[in-house]
């Protein structure tokens, strides 16, 4: 390129280098001892080439970095959506254990509340007696429906 | 002039060459369009059938729920308990393990853990505890087969009316076939692709159509009463040493059914019947039925209530002598005594006047010989010939309820509609569904017919309350309350011809209060010790009132109850 290519030929551009002589167009920074380089004009194409060179990779880089950021975010919402999924489902099992449990006690309660069985453990275990005669409470107001509602 | 072209041998084979390759591609195309296009439907089904496989998905049964809300049956989740027994090293020590969470015998679990056929039921819808305590103990070779079992928490009490189900869970009889179609919602399915052992494919993508439950359903029937009844009816029938019992309170404004009760004598005790009798079985009423002559002669204008007739002790008719129930000299008698004391030859003299025709329409007209409209399976029309089948003596059996068979429902549907201001409700069991997802939406009752003019129905109520205040049925009264009511007591036909001697039927069927009628029932004996309706039928329609009224929370009406018919006659009562 240009830039290592000085008026006098790459040999001496190359032993300005081992020297430690800053290079033509190497930027126009003092050295150590506060020389400057000496400056060169460049061609223009060539300056417009190194930028679009320069543009490209800087492109190039961001869509990698693109690229890999959506994988990543897909890899990383896939995982999420199957633990979720994961999760859905112990929940959906524990759901339907549940509602099981559920019926099991509501049977269980239903055949403890059973009006049979309340009536056997009576009169068989408590040895309870069925009255010879019941009074029941004739209802005064006029026929209003009770908690139970209408026949 | 041009020479012919010379065709080279190895260009003429290359060109042979050629063609065969393009014949036999020719023919892969055509393979292949007749693979892919033409039946690619059928093979990618018939791929599709290899690799895919289809697993039910039961839906759950709904529940059945009384009035009030108390469960009277319901499904839950159980399981079965098989096992491989190749897999099982140790027979004696897993039948150890086993034995105490199964409750079976470990020498039993023993011997059928080393029957060596791969495939061992050791436990049938077994509790999901039980499951829970086998799965915590891990034995080799078990597994658990999932499984629906139907519970009735209170059987004894319903068991009639509930019915059953079969091995598929489809019902088969009560009210589980009745509403089988609610309950049973619609099964759904999952198409699981299968690997070539038949193991589940990982994360392959499956077709699920959900299973749709079944929707619960609200009864009108009641869980106290039901228990009331039963027990009141029980107990008689043990103190009256009766085969079997039937009785049914109903609401006389809606047609709902708010008890049904139905049992057998056995060897072991009174027990729950195999079937609803109210319903599937029929019975020679006897003089309950004399409501469809009365109501007809009245709304004919053949009778009122005060209408004097002279009724002898006896008639013949037919050939045939019909009698009251007691000896009585020829005596003068109001039709509303005849009622009340249940003349059986005033009826007759009074259906004479009326006509086999209009008895016929009246029996049509109130229910009898035809289905109640309350959709049970097995339901008995109940067995009424026509006016022209028939006989002589008819005239004499048909108005006294001999010759004709119905069952209890259709006799207390008859006197609901007299209690109705003659307007038949049409008997239901149903009154509402609740849906998988919790919402209840109430049943709309059927809609009633009327039977019989208001008028003749008001006029109806103090004849049959005469029946309990100075007739055959004063142990029906209830205090507080008008009863209005009538017996029937009737004799079993023999398969043989004629009655089985001492083989009797006990009924009473009646309404409270007889003011503004709310509460209907029937209850009736077979083969009771006592053989009369007003002696072993009224006295449990008493008790079960006594107890149904302040239930329901109806109180006496305020309005003082229309006089009683009162005779002119001296007659004695007759039991009937």
């Amino acid at each position: 390129m240009s830039a290592a290519a000085g008026p006098d030929g790459s040999g001496r551009a190359t032993a300005r280098a081992r020297q430690g002589e800053p290079r033509p167009g190497g930027g126009g920074r003092p050295d150590r001892q506060g020389r400057r380089p000496a400056l060169s004009v460049l061609d223009r194409k060539a300056l417009l080439e190194r930028v679009r060179q320069r543009r490209v990779r800087l492109l190039l880089a961001a869509s990698g970095l693109l690229v890999a950021g959506s994988l990543g975010t897909v890899a990383a919402a896939q995982g999420l959506v199957t633990s979720q999924q994961l999760r859905l489902d112990q929940i959906d099992q524990q759901i339907v254990q549940q509602i099981g449990r559920t019926q099991q006690l509501q049977v269980t309660r239903a055949t403890l509340d059973a009006p049979s069985r309340v009536l056997g453990i009576a009169e068989h275990g408590l040895h309870m007696v069925t009255p010879s005669s019941v009074t029941y409470l004739t209802p005064t107001a006029p026929a209003t429906p009770s908690g139970r509602g209408r026949p | 002039m041009s020479r012919p072209k010379r065709v080279s041998p190895s260009s003429r084979r290359l060109g042979r060459f050629g063609i065969l390759v393009a014949v036999a591609a020719a023919l892969l195309v055509g393979r292949l369009v007749l693979v892919q296009v033409l039946n690619g439907t059928t093979y990618a089904r018939f791929g599709a059938g290899e690799v895919n496989q289809q697993v039910p998905l039961p839906a759950t049964r709904g529940a059945l729920y009384d009035r009030n809300g108390n469960l009277l049956a319901a499904s839950v989740a159980a399981s079965n308990v098989v096992v491989d027994d190749f897999q099982v090293t140790n027979p004696v020590a897993e039948a150890n393990a086993l034995a105490p969470v199964l409750h079976v015998a470990a020498t039993r679990l023993a011997t059928e853990l080393s029957q060596r056929n791969g495939y061992v039921v050791l436990g049938q819808d077994e509790p999901s505890s039980v499951v829970a305590r086998l799965s915590a103990m891990a034995p080799a070779g078990v597994t658990f087969q999932s499984t629906s079992l139907r519970v009735a928490p209170d059987a004894v009490l319903f068991q009639p009316l509930l019915g059953a189900l079969n091995a598929a869970g489809r019902g088969v009889a009560g009210l589980e076939e009745m509403v089988n179609a609610q309950l049973s919602g619609r099964s759904g399915s999952e198409v699981v692709p299968e690997g070539p052992g038949g193991t589940p494919l990982p994360l392959a993508p499956s077709h699920v159509v959900a299973p749709h439950n079944g929707s619960s359903i609200v009864l009108t029937l009641d869980q106290p009463l039901q228990a009331e009844v039963t027990r009141d009816l029980s107990a008689e029938m043990a103190s009256q040493h009766a085969h079997s019992g039937v009785a049914v309170v109903e609401d006389v404004r809606t047609g709902a059914i708010l008890a049904m009760v139905d049992l057998v004598s056995t060897p072991h005790g009174i027990v729950p019947a195999s079937d609803n009798l109210a319903v599937t079985s029929v019975y020679e009423p006897g003089s309950v039925m004399k409501i469809a002559t009365f109501s007809y002669a009245l709304k004919d204008g053949v009778v009122t209530p005060q209408t004097v007739l002279s009724v002898p002790y006896s008639l013949t008719i037919g050939g045939y002598p019909f009698y009251d129930a007691e000896v009585h000299p020829t005596q003068p008698m109001a039709a509303c005594e005849i009622l009340a004391q249940s003349s059986n030859i005033g009826t007759i003299e009074i259906a004479h006047q009326l006509g086999m025709s209009r008895l016929h329409a009246a029996l049509h007209d109130l229910g009898f010989g035809r289905y109640t409209g309350l959709g049970w399976p097995g339901e008995s029309p109940g067995l009424v010939g026509s006016a022209s089948s028939w006989t002589g003596s008819s005239q004499g059996s048909v108005p006294i309820g001999l010759g004709e068979a119905v069952t209890p429902l259709q006799i207390v549907d008859a006197y609901a509609a007299i209690a109705n201001g003659g307007v038949a409700e049409t008997p239901h069991l149903v009154a509402g569904t609740v849906s998988p997802t919790g919402v209840e939406r109430p049943v709309r009752a059927p809609a009633g017919r009327r039977v019989l003019p208001s008028w003749v129905a008001h006029e109806m109520v103090p004849m049959f309350e005469s029946v309990i205040q100075d007739g055959t049925a004063v142990l029906a009264q209830v205090p507080g309350y008008a009863v209005a009511g009538k017996t029937g007591t009737s004799q079993q036909p023999s398969s043989t011809g004629g009655y089985i001697p001492g083989d009797w039927n006990a009924s009473f069927v009646g309404f409270v209060p007889a003011q503004a009628p709310r509460l209907a029932a029937i209850v009736t004996l077979n083969h009771p010790t006592t053989i009369y309706g007003g002696s072993v039928a009224a006295p449990v329609f008493s008790k079960i009132m006594q107890y149904a009224l302040p239930h329901f929370g109806i109180a006496p009406p305020t309005t003082p109850a229309q006089p009683a018919c009162t005779g002119v006659g001296a007659a004695a009562p007759t039991p009937a």
